[in-house]
């Protein structure tokens, strides 16, 4: 790709393309949304195996599915997203909420050694806001999964949830509310 | 604006480090409560620092067409729990596991994120996991202990900043005095005064330290960074005489005192005289009057002597320490600093109003540190002593309540804290007799007097002091 054009225009090409079953054009869309589409589904399985797994079959359907594609000008990646997410509670179904976890953390050998105390209370803290934002329902999780973790904007969001950008911002404040509430009571 | 747009723009202003949560939620003043939680919540929202492995990418690029397989072929390598469900090993060890590890919550990242510091791309990780701790915290004792185990990292980051040559700016000021201030203000919440003195306690000592440590890294700081530190110092400085005036006295904390008020620095005092009379809240003690005088504990009787420690803030005077002795006919001894004539002719010293004899002193300039001795109970005061403004070192004031001459050290119980100091190079003075110096083993005979301990530093956690000075009464 070259890299002086500018991504919307060239994702758009490549979109169009993908529709008329190139497959050049659906790798190089897959190249760009891969980390965005893996790092969604992490959040939601916190395991790397599973993450894989979805974000893998995630691009296997979008691409069997890509002539249902319609551009609303939301990002390519918020369709694979959507696909992603659907995978994912069906993930859940299965495991029927029995959460094994066979990470393997690696340690940068370059980063100081951290303060055991320290590095248990910022886990601790991060699996408490994650638990809270998974017990969000429907459109609320999806807006507060979108804007913080996969950094979309407003405006994008609400392209890909077909609303009007006032409509995610309320969503956004009464999910911030919702978890607000879960943390005090938890 | 509606509230939801006011939350929106709050948002973006803060990640785009526009702006701070404090600074975006006092500009509602109507929603400034909700929109602190809120924000607290909405900066602890932070993607994970992860990443799909380059093989994955790979292996998975190569199955992306496999359209008529009925699944994907699976690509990952799951090792152990890749065995069948079925496998006896595996059920088992489902039922055993059915633990969520926290640390799944993005190992890598967290790693890096706690040693971050200001500038760092994980340094909002760590800033967002603290506001989440703060939303977490519902009452107002561990709100306050959080916010002022918050204002210790940011100290902590200052100092390391300093030690990678990185330049201090403003924004670590403001960060610092942030977590200070929302410390003091929780505490003014709170009813609690045993909890409340528990953290006064804490915070006494973590401040005295944290002036300490400063105070030898200012040197070696990059000179555009001195003007920032030195303002950081000071707010240490400030943060330690909030923290023992307010453990003697909580009504100081109704109106919360903030580590930017320079106010506090002018306020300090010390009076010793006869106390002449009360009435309702004013003091006259040998002709100096007192104002609104706030103190925790028993009133003297009238015609005791005593010796008050305290400071004065928004013409109201806390006092600190007291000291009660059988009345004798002493003169009356202020100390404190000057900041300029008031419109009835008195001298303003730390917000008290002190007539002194003009005609047999030479004027003093604003901020001079001024002790001034009277004849007994005229009111009429003599400058006795006076050092202009300038640095000041630090030093504790507290009760000496152990020797050891084995590892030449003191014990001295400060706000409720006992502070060890390394003292044995330690010059020994009697506070009232400065040519008279003491032995360590002296000190023994003066275990529960108060003592000054003067020029502290800090190596290896501990901390020394090379100038001691007994304050024996009188």
């Amino acid at each position: 790709m070259d890299s002086s054009t500018p991504v919307n225009k060239s994702e758009d090409y490549l979109v169009q393309q993908a529709i008329k079953r190139d497959r050049a054009a659906f790798t190089a869309l897959y190249e760009i949304c891969v980390d965005q589409v893996y790092r969604h589904v992490y959040y939601k399985v916190s395991s790397h195996a599973d993450a894989e797994d979805i974000t893998q079959e995630a691009f296997v359907k979008a691409w069997k599915s890509i002539d249902k594609y319609k551009q609303t000008g939301a990002p390519f990646v918020t369709w694979v997203i959507t696909i992603a997410g659907n995978l994912v509670i069906d993930h859940y179904r299965k495991q029927k909420k029995v959460v094994i976890t066979d990470e393997v953390y690696e340690v940068d050998p370059n980063n100081q050694i951290p303060d055991p105390a320290q590095e248990a209370e910022i886990n601790y803290s991060k699996a408490i806001i994650k638990e809270a934002v998974l017990k969000l329902k429907g459109d609320k999780q999806k807006v507060i999964i979108m804007h913080f973790i996969d950094g979309l904007t407003y405006e994008e969001i609400a392209r890909a949830l077909n609303k009007k950008g006032g409509a995610i911002r309320v969503i956004q404040y009464r999910a911030l509310n919702e978890l607000k509430s879960f943390l005090k009571r938890d | 604006m509606k509230k939801e747009q006011i939350l929106a723009n709050c948002i973006e202003e803060i990640r785009g480090g526009k702006s701070t949560i404090e600074d975006c939620a006092k500009r509602y003043p109507q929603l400034e409560n909700e929109l602190h939680s809120l924000l607290e919540i909405a900066t602890s929202l932070q993607p994970e620092d992860v990443r799909p492995s380059v093989q994955f990418k790979e292996r998975a690029k190569m199955h992306l067409f496999d359209e008529d397989a009925p699944m994907p072929a699976k690509v990952s390598s799951r090792g152990f729990w890749a065995w069948p469900a079925t496998t006896p090993a595996r059920v088992l060890a489902s039922i055993g596991i059915a633990i969520v590890i926290f640390a799944a919550a993005g190992g890598s990242t967290v790693y890096a994120a706690q040693s971050s510091l200001p500038g760092d791309t994980l340094y909002t990780v760590k800033t967002g996991v603290e506001n989440l701790q703060l939303a977490m915290t519902s009452s107002p004792e561990d709100k306050a202990n959080l916010y002022l185990k918050f204002e210790q990292r940011r100290i902590d980051e200052v100092q390391q900043q300093v030690k990678l040559n990185r330049n201090i700016n403003a924004q670590a000021l403001v960060t610092v005095q942030q977590q200070f201030d929302n410390g003091l203000k929780a505490l003014s919440n709170s009813d609690n005064n045993q909890a409340n003195n528990s953290t006064l306690s804490k915070l006494s000592v973590s401040t005295l330290n944290q002036q300490v440590e400063l105070e030898q890294v200012i040197a070696s700081a990059p000179q555009a960074s001195q003007p920032a530190l030195q303002q950081i110092i000071d707010e240490t400085r400030r943060g330690n005489t909030i923290a023992q005036v307010a453990y003697a006295n909580n009504d100081f904390l109704k109106n919360p005192p903030s580590v930017t008020d320079k106010k506090l620095d002018a306020g300090q005092f010390n009076i010793e005289g006869t106390l002449l009379s009360i009435q309702g809240k004013t003091w006259d003690v040998g002709g100096t009057v007192i104002e609104n005088v706030h103190l925790n504990g028993k009133i003297p009787d009238v015609g005791s002597r005593v010796e008050l420690q305290g400071l004065v803030k928004d013409n109201n005077t806390y006092i600190s320490k007291i000291q009660v002795s059988a009345g004798t006919p002493e003169p009356t001894k202020v100390e404190g600093q000057f900041s300029g004539t008031n419109q009835n002719g008195t001298a303003n010293i730390s917000g008290i109003a002190v007539k002194i004899n003009n005609a047999s002193n030479p004027p003093l300039n604003p901020g001079d540190k001024v002790q001034l001795q009277s004849g007994v109970n005229d009111g009429n005061l003599d400058v006795t002593s006076r050092n202009s403004a300038g640095m000041q070192s630090t030093t504790i004031s507290g009760t000496l309540t152990a020797v050891d001459t084995d590892k030449g050290a003191i014990t001295v119980k400060v706000t409720g804290s006992q502070v060890i100091v390394i003292v044995y190079k330690a010059r020994i003075e009697n506070s009232s007799d400065s040519h008279r110096t003491y032995q360590l083993s002296d000190l023994k005979h003066y275990l529960g007097h108060d003592i000054r301990v003067e020029d502290l530093a800090r190596h290896d956690n501990h901390l020394y002091a090379s100038l001691l000075k007994i304050e024996t009464g009188h």
